[in-house]
């Protein structure tokens, strides 16, 4: 019996996890798109097709979004990672006096 | 349950055949701002499945970062909520009912933790650091008709031809070809070729002799021309392209600057005088082809 729920959990879990992952996905996403089409396409339009330097610029801010989006994320989880250990030694000698 | 409501006719709705543990009501994910996805598939292989359930009481935490991290810590962690408020991301409402489901109920005041602070920790690095997928795990939405995800090939191909290279030499053909036509034109109206003497050939040979004359004239015109003109479109393609790369910005300005330099390199060849001058004027002359072009 216990063995099913924890079946169930760690179902539950990925399902959770890939719902999750969908939703910043496509934040991300729809972010991104906002992002560098206000920065490299003016807003007057001569032309349907992409200019060469627009598709320059385009690739140059998708490379850079996502760079920036990873280092921030690494950095912010790394800060929380210390201040969860801070946390632990601070309830580690809470136990102990 | 309502893994059907969001993956409607996708492969993950057909692997999943769980529900979610004691819940009341079926919890109602609404519709994501796009009309809907391709097709899904997204494997976290390092998240799940590591850690048993361990079943700490802990009451999570109602704020969600949604790119970065996912906080379920107790309520007396300030510091790593005051870290959170710091950061100014938006929750998406959507994501409050997930984190419904991520709690369990009530059971006399205890509720059980879904997710450890270790596994948090590592599902945001592997939602950060992991864009490296396979193609077909992309989710792009659809929004005004079908999504259709280029080949390796395709871009290859398309890069190739939208490249710097193979537009100066696109141009420098074409070039070569209307310097022809030019050439010929010129040619045709003022034939420079002097009159033979008509004392040692008859009026017939006279005749074909000039014709010969004036085709070759022809001929070395249509050539010089030709050469010139490939030259000028060669050069002014190239710096034009390469111009509008470095800038990233599609502009009247590349023209300019790129006729510029052209009538400096021609200009250059009669003295650094006339080089300034063809600088200028061919400047100039794009500036107009340009406007008059793109209007």
């Amino acid at each position: 019996m216990a063995g099913s729920v924890q079946q169930q959990m760690e179902t539950a879990k990925l399902q959770l996890v890939q719902e999750l992952e969908i939703e910043m996905l496509s934040d991300l996403y729809n972010r991104m798109t906002a992002a560098c089409h206000k920065k490299c396409i003016p807003p007057r339009y001569k032309d349907a097709e992409l200019g060469k330097g627009e598709a320059v610029c385009l690739d140059r801010c998708v490379a850079k979004y996502l760079d920036v989006h990873e280092r921030i994320g690494k950095k912010l989880t790394q800060l929380s990672m210390q201040d969860e250990d801070f946390m632990k030694k601070m309830q580690a000698e809470q136990s102990k006096s | 349950m309502f893994a059907s409501h969001v993956f409607h006719g996708s492969m993950v709705a057909e692997q999943l055949a769980c529900s979610l543990p004691n819940k009341g009501d079926p919890v109602s994910i609404p519709e994501p701002s796009h009309s809907g996805f391709s097709h899904l598939r997204i494997m976290p292989d390092n998240v799940v499945g590591q850690q048993s359930f361990s079943g700490i009481s802990h009451f999570p935490h109602p704020s969600i970062l949604v790119l970065l991290h996912i906080n379920l810590a107790p309520p007396s962690s300030d510091l790593k909520t005051s870290l959170l408020r710091a950061v100014q991301v938006p929750s998406i409402s959507s994501l409050t009912s997930i984190q419904e489901a991520a709690m369990s109920e009530d059971d006399g005041g205890r509720r059980t933790m879904f997710f450890s602070h270790e596994e948090l920790d590592r599902l945001a690095e592997h939602m950060v650091g992991s864009l490296h997928r396979y193609r077909e795990n992309i989710v792009i939405p659809r929004v005004a008709g079908p999504v259709h995800v280029k080949t390796r090939e395709e871009k290859m191909v398309e890069a190739a031809f939208e490249s710097c290279t193979f537009k100066s030499a696109m141009s420098c053909v074409i070039g070569y070809g209307l310097g022809a036509v030019i050439g010929l034109f010129s040619a045709s109206v003022g034939p420079t070729v002097p009159l033979p003497n008509e004392k040692t050939q008859t009026a017939r040979e006279v005749s074909a002799s000039l014709l010969s004359r004036v085709l070759r004239e022809m001929k070395g015109t249509m050539l010089s021309y030709g050469k010139n003109f490939a030259l000028i479109g060669a050069v002014f393609s190239a710096v034009e392209c390469t111009i509008e790369s470095y800038r990233g910005k599609s502009d009247w300005k590349n023209g300019t600057y790129a006729g510029a330099v052209t009538g400096g390199v021609i200009g250059l060849r009669a003295g650094i005088k006339a080089g300034v001058i063809g600088a200028a004027g061919f400047a100039a002359f794009s500036t107009l082809i340009d406007y008059i072009m793109h209007r």
